[in-house]
């Protein structure tokens, strides 16, 4: 289930390819797609888009990400 | 440090109708222009946020033509990490890219929100857009994510 998500994920070519996946690792990693956010949901959005954050205050409150 | 002849200012509402046309610049590719665009509905949204106190549209010109845009919100307020600052669209005109302007911007957004309270600041980019990507990575966002989004 979760290499279907990466391989989905990873189809893209192009040079930030490696960023998303290496994301995508993490948050699997830490459980962060919580049960019931399956690659089949995924799969069906229309707009799949990446984020960039940038703490303003203080960078290290925010190295967890949302 | 902002680049040479260039003038960074706040729209003012009356901006509204020349920002729509620059919208054009989104929508060229790896862009396209979104199914539901119109441009009086558009013009009515960059009314809005540039007379509100929680939105504002920063602009970049050049010798009086507009060179940039960047849209600026601040929306949510997240639990665990306090008020966002949402850069929504941020473009710069072909003819002057890699001219710092887009980061220029970039900054402006991240000092406007600073100042109103924001904790952090975010934006999402489609895939497509890597040339995007390699300028947001350059700047150390302090994390990146994948978004997935749903038309309602």
């Amino acid at each position: 289930m979760r290499l279907d998500v990466l391989g989905h994920v990873g189809s893209r070519q192009n040079s930030f390819t490696s960023v998303i996946a290496t994301s995508f690792f993490a948050y699997v990693d830490n459980d962060r797609f919580s049960i019931g956010h399956g690659p089949g949901l995924f799969q069906a959005a229309d707009n799949r888009r990446v984020r960039f954050g940038r703490g303003l205050r203080s960078d290290r409150a925010n190295l967890l990400g949302s | 440090m902002s680049p040479p002849e260039l003038e960074f200012r706040s729209a003012a509402p009356d901006d509204a109708s020349r920002l729509v046309a620059a919208f054009d610049w989104l929508f060229e590719p790896p862009g396209s222009r979104p199914a539901q665009w119109d441009p009086l509905v558009a013009e009515e949204r960059l009314r809005r946020a540039s007379s509100s106190a929680a939105a504002t549209v920063l602009l970049a010109e050049h010798t009086g033509e507009l060179v940039g845009f960047c849209t600026v919100y601040l929306d949510i307020e997240p639990v665990r990490f306090g008020q966002r600052a949402w850069v929504e669209d941020l473009a710069v005109h072909p003819d002057h890219r890699s001219l710092g302007i887009g980061k220029a911007l970039l900054d402006g957004a991240k000092q406007w929100a600073r100042t109103r309270g924001a904790m952090h600041l975010e934006l999402d980019s489609a895939f497509a857009r890597t040339e995007a990507h390699r300028f947001y990575v350059r700047e150390g966002p302090s994390w990146d994510a994948v978004c997935f989004g749903w038309l309602l």
